[in-house]
C-alpha cells in the first residue's frame, strides 16, 4: 500500500479513529495496531507477514534469554546468535543472488565450471529496515540500555506501519516507551503533521516522479543517446530525485505517526546544504547514520584507536553501509567513495594546525564541492550496472558537443526548487505552521484540500513506488 | 545515543483528535471534489473487476457533484495550461468496442484487409543510419533501452524508445496508441518500428453492453482489430514494423492469455505486408521448456514473473536485432 493513494487515505482514516478510540484500552489498541500494520504490510504480499512474525518471535526469544542469562559468555553467545539469525534472514532474502552471481562470475573468469544454483527469491519490502530495528532492540538489551518489552509491544514496534517499509529506523529506546505512556488526544501536533504529509506528497509526486520520468530514467537507461550537458543535468536531477523521494517517505511517515500521537526521529536535515561529507551524513538518512555509528563503527573501535585504525573503521562502515542499500558491487563502490572522502576529510582535519575560518565564500565553495562529490557517487547508486555508470561518467566529460533537447525549463525548475527548498530554515517553517495552527479545523482542512488539488494537478499520472522500498 | 525525536514547534497550537478528523475529512473531500475528473479517469482506467467498480462507485457521484458545483473548472484550467488532454464530463468514457467500426456478427469479425506494396529497403550506412522507433507498454521499459544500447553499438542504427506504463491496445479510452502513433510519426520519421504490447491487454472488455472475457471469440476479434489498427497506423509512416510477441510468464493463466495474444499478433502481422512477427515465447523457456527467471546463469525476469530485467531486455534485443539486421542487410 503506497502512501500517496486513495487506498491508503481510506485505510488511515479508519486507523486514525480506532487509534484514538482504543487508546484507553492499551491491550486492545496493541492488537488493533498489530493487525492494521500486518494488513498494511500484507497488501504487498501476504506471505511476508509470516516473515515479520518469525522475526518478532525470534528476536523476542533472544531478548528474553539475554535478560535471563547471567554469565557473560552466555550473553555473548546469545547476542552472536541473535545477530547471526537476523543477518542470516537478510542475507538469504537480499544477498543470496548477489553472492551466487559474484561466485559464478569469479569461477567463470578463472575458467572453472560448476556454477552455483540460482533460485528466484523475492525481496520482502522493507526487510532491511525492520531487520535493523530488530537488531537495535536485541543489541540494546544486550548492552543493558533497554529492558525487554512485553511481546505484544515488541511485535507492534517491529511492524508499526508508518515506518515499516522505508524508515525512519526508529529504535526500541525511542518508540517502545511511547507505547507505555499515555498520549493526549487533545494535543495532537497536527499542523506539523499536515505540513510533513503535504510536503512529502509534493516532493514525491511533483518533484521526484517528474524528474524520474522526464529525464533521469531515460538518461540512465540509454546514456549513449545523450550529450554531456544532458547527462550533467540528469545527475543533478537524480540527486534531487532521490532526496525528494526518500525524504518524502520519511516526512509522510513522521507526519502519520504524529497524527497517531507518536514522535519519530528526524531522518533528513537539508542534506544538500552540507559543507563536508561528514556534515552530509549528519543530515542524510540520519537514523541509518546513527545506527551504523552505534552498532558498527563504535564496536569496530570508532575513533578511539590510532589514525589508521579509525580510517579502517570509517571505510568498513561505509562499505557495509553501501552494501546495506543493495546487493550489487556498485552500491559497495558508492559506499567506498563516501568512505574515502570521509577518510580524506579526517586526514586533512588532523593535519590542520590553525582553526578553519569559514567565510561565506569558503562555505559556498565547500557546499558546492560536497554536493558535486555526493552527486558523483549517486551515479553508481542509480546506474543499473557498472558499465552503465562508467559510460555515464565517460560521456559526462567527452560529449560536450552533444544535444541539449532533453533539458527543459520545467526540469531545471524542479532541480532548482529541490535544492533551493533546503535553504528554507526550520524557524521560517515554524512561523508558518504557528499561523496555520491558529486557523479553525475546517479552514485547515480547506487549505489542505487546495494543497492536495495543486499536488495532484501538477503530478504525473500514476504513482511510482518509493525508491527506498527496494532496500 | 539515540537522537531526540521531532520536537513540537513551541508556538504551534495543538488540535484535538476530533478536530484533526474534521480537518482530514474536509481535506480529502475537498481535494477529491477539486480533482474529481482526474479520479474518475483513474478509476475508469482500471481493469474491469471489483476494485474498478468500487472506485467508480465513489468517483462517479463525486465527479457529478464536482461538475454541478463547477469545482472541476480549476483542474480543467490547470490541465489545459499544462497541455494535458482533459477527459471532460461530457466525453463518452465507456469501453470502446460498441463505438468502433468493428462488426461482430455471429462471433466473427469482418476483418479489414490492407494491401500494401512492400517498399524496397534503402541502404543503411553509418552516415544514414536506420532510424528505429521502439514503442510499447511496460515490457518496453528495459527491452527498449537495451535495444537502443545494442543499436548504438552497431553504429548503423539510431533507436529511440517511447513507452507508456499501464497502457495497451485493449483500452484506447485510457491511452489511444493508434492515434498517438499517427500524431507522432511525422515528428519521429522512423524507418522501422519495434513494438511490444500485451502487459495490460489481457483484461475483459464490454462489447455492446456485454462483458467479453479474455480469450472469447468476441474478445479475440476485438483485440485483432485493435492490433491491426496499430499496425496500420505504423505502416503509414514506416517501411517495416517488427511486432514482438510476449514471452512465457510465470503464471499459468497469464501464459495462457499470452498464447492467445501472440496468436493475434502473428495472424495480424501475417495479413499485412511490411509487418514481421518476432516471437519471444520460447526464447525465455528453460531447458525443460518451462518458465524460469534465470537462464544461462543470468537473471532474466523480475519477481513479478513477467517483466524483463536488463539481462532479459538484452536477450530479447539481440533476437530482434538479428531479425532487423537480416532484413536490412546489416550483418
Amino acid at each position: 500500500m503506497l502512501f500517496p493513494t486513495i487506498t491508503f487515505a481510506t485505510f488511515f482514516m479508519v486507523v486514525f479513529l480506532a487509534n484514538w478510540f482504543l487508546m484507553p484500552y492499551p491491550k486492545r489498541w496493541r492488537w488493533f495496531m498489530l493487525a492494521a500494520s500486518y494488513f498494511f504490510y500484507g497488501f504487498w504480499n501476504w506471505r511476508f507477514v509470516g516473515l515479520l512474525v518469525v522475526s518478532s518471535l525470534a528476536n523476542q526469544f533472544f531478548a528474553v534469554q539475554l535478560e535471563r542469562a547471567k554469565a557473560e559468555s552466555s550473553r555473548k553467545g546469545l547476542i552472536t546468535a541473535a545477530v547471526a539469525v537476523n543477518l542470516g534472514l537478510l542475507g538469504y532474502f537480499k544477498y543470496y543472488g548477489f553472492f551466487v552471481d559474484s561466485v559464478n562470475s569469479t569461477l567463470d573468469s578463472l575458467g572453472m565450471s560448476g556454477s552455483l544454483p540460482l533460485i528466484q527469491i523475492t525481496l520482502p519490502v522493507g526487510i532491511s529496515f525492520f531487520t535493523f530495528q530488530a537488531l537495535s532492540y536485541v543489541i540494546d538489551i544486550y548492552r543493558r540500555k533497554l529492558a525487554v518489552a512485553p511481546p505484544l509491544d515488541f511485535a507492534v514496534y517491529l511492524a508499526f506501519f508508518p515506518q515499516l517499509v522505508a524508515g525512519p529506523i526508529v529504535r526500541g529506546t525511542e518508540l517502545l516507551p511511547q507505547f507505555q505512556g499515555r498520549r493526549d488526544p487533545r494535543r495532537i501536533d497536527a499542523s506539523r503533521a499536515f505540513y510533513l504529509i503535504a510536503i512529502g506528497l509534493a516532493k514525491k509526486v511533483v518533484i521526484a516522479d517528474f524528474l524520474a520520468s522526464n529525464l533521469v530514467d531515460g538518461v540512465f537507461a540509454s546514456p549513449g543517446q545523450y550529450g554531456s550537458l544532458e547527462i550533467l543535468v540528469a545527475v543533478y536531477a537524480y540527486s534531487v530525485q532521490i532526496y525528494a523521494d526518500f525524504s518524502a517517505y520519511s516526512d509522510i511517515a513522521i507526519g502519520i505517526a504524529l497524527l497517531l500521537g507518536f514522535r519519530f526521529p528526524d531522518n533528513f536535515n537539508a542534506p544538500y546544504t552540507a559543507v563536508s561529507i561528514q556534515d552530509f551524513w549528519r543530515r542524510w538518512h540520519m537514523t541509518l547514520s546513527r545506527w551504523l555509528r552505534d552498532y558498527l563503527y563504535i564496536p569496530l573501535g570508532g575513533s578511539r584507536g590510532a589514525g589508521l585504525l579509525t580510517q579502517r573503521n570509517l571505510m568498513l562502515t561505509m562499505l557495509l553501509g553501501g552494501l546495506w542499500h543493495g546487493a550489487a558491487w556498485r552500491f559497495v563502490i558508492w559506499g567506498g567513495l563516501h568512505g574515502l572522502w570521509l577518510v580524506w576529510e579526517r586526514y586533512r582535519e588532523q593535519r590542520r594546525t590553525e582553526p578553519l575560518v569559514i567565510t561565506p565564500g569558503v562555505q559556498l565553495r565547500r557546499r558546492l564541492v560536497t554536493f558535486h562529490l555526493v552527486s558523483f557517487a549517486w551515479i553508481f547508486f542509480r546506474a543499473s550496472s557498472m558499465s552503465t555508470a562508467w559510460e555515464i561518467i565517460r560521456r559526462l566529460f567527452t560529449e560536450w558537443g552533444g544535444g541539449v533537447d532533453a533539458i527543459t525549463v520545467p526540469i531545471l525548475l524542479a532541480v532548482a526548487v529541490g535544492i533551493g527548498a533546503q535553504y528554507v530554515t526550520r524557524p521560517a517553517v515554524d512561523r508558518v505552521l504557528a499561523g496555520f495552527s491558529r486557523l479553525a479545523p475546517a479552514a485547515q482542512g480547506g487549505v489542505l484540500a487546495v494543497s492536495l488539488f495543486v499536488i495532484d494537478a501538477l503530478a504525473n499520472e500514476g504513482v511510482a513506488a518509493f525508491i527506498y522500498f527496494q532496500f | 545515543m539515540a537522537a531526540s525525536v521531532t520536537p513540537a514547534p513551541s508556538s504551534a497550537k495543538p488540535l484535538a483528535a476530533g478536530h484533526v478528523f474534521v480537518a482530514m475529512v474536509i481535506a480529502l473531500l475537498g481535494g477529491a471534489l477539486l480533482n474529481a475528473q482526474a479520479m474518475l479517469r483513474t478509476a475508469e482506467s482500471q481493469e474491469l473487476g471489483t476494485e474498478r467498480s468500487v472506485a467508480l462507485f465513489f468517483a462517479e457521484p463525486l465527479a457529478s457533484v464536482s461538475s454541478a458545483l463547477r469545482l472541476d473548472t480549476p483542474r480543467e484550467v490547470v490541465d489545459e495550461v499544462l497541455g494535458r488532454e482533459f477527459a471532460g464530463r461530457d466525453e463518452d468514457l465507456t469501453l470502446p468496442a460498441a463505438t468502433t467500426t468493428t462488426t461482430v456478427e455471429g462471433g466473427s469479425v469482418a476483418s479489414t484487409t490492407t494491401t500494401t506494396t512492400l517498399p524496397v529497403l534503402r541502404a543503411v550506412t553509418g552516415a544514414a543510419p536506420l532510424d528505429l522507433w521502439v514503442i510499447g507498454d511496460s515490457f518496453a521499459e528495459l527491452f527498449g533501452p537495451a535495444l537502443v544500447n545494442r543499436s548504438t553499438d552497431t553504429g548503423l542504427i539510431d533507436a529511440e524508445v517511447d513507452f507508456r506504463f499501464i497502457s495497451g491496445l485493449t483500452r484506447p479510452d485510457y491511452f489511444d496508441w493508434p492515434a498517438y502513433i499517427t500524431e507522432q510519426l511525422p515528428e519521429v520519421t522512423p524507418d522501422a518500428a519495434v513494438v511490444i504490447f500485451g502487459g495490460n491487454d489481457a483484461q475483459d472488455v464490454i462489447i455492446g453492453g456485454q462483458k467479453a472475457e479474455v480469450g472469447s471469440d468476441e474478445w479475440v476479434a476485438l483485440y485483432g482489430v485493435r492490433v491491426g489498427e496499430a499496425m496500420d497506423a505504423l505502416l503509414t509512416g514506416t517501411e517495416r514494423v517488427y511486432w514482438v510477441g510476449l514471452p512465457i510468464m510465470e503464471s499459468a493463466s497469464f501464459t495462457a492469455n499470452v498464447l492467445i495474444m501472440n496468436g493475434v499478433y502473428e495472424a495480424e502481422a501475417a495479413s499485412r505486408t511490411g509487418v514481421t512477427y518476432v516471437p519471444s515465447f520460447d526464447l525465455f523457456k528453460d531447458e525443460n521448456g518451462e518458465y524460469n527467471a534465470y537462464l544461462d546463469g543470468k537473471h532474466m525476469r523480475y519477481s513479478d514473473g513477467a517483466h524483463f530485467t536488463w539481462n532479459g531486455g538484452y536477450r530479447l534485443a539481440d533476437e530482434v536485432l538479428s531479425v532487423i539486421s537480416t532484413e536490412w542487410g546489416l550483418s
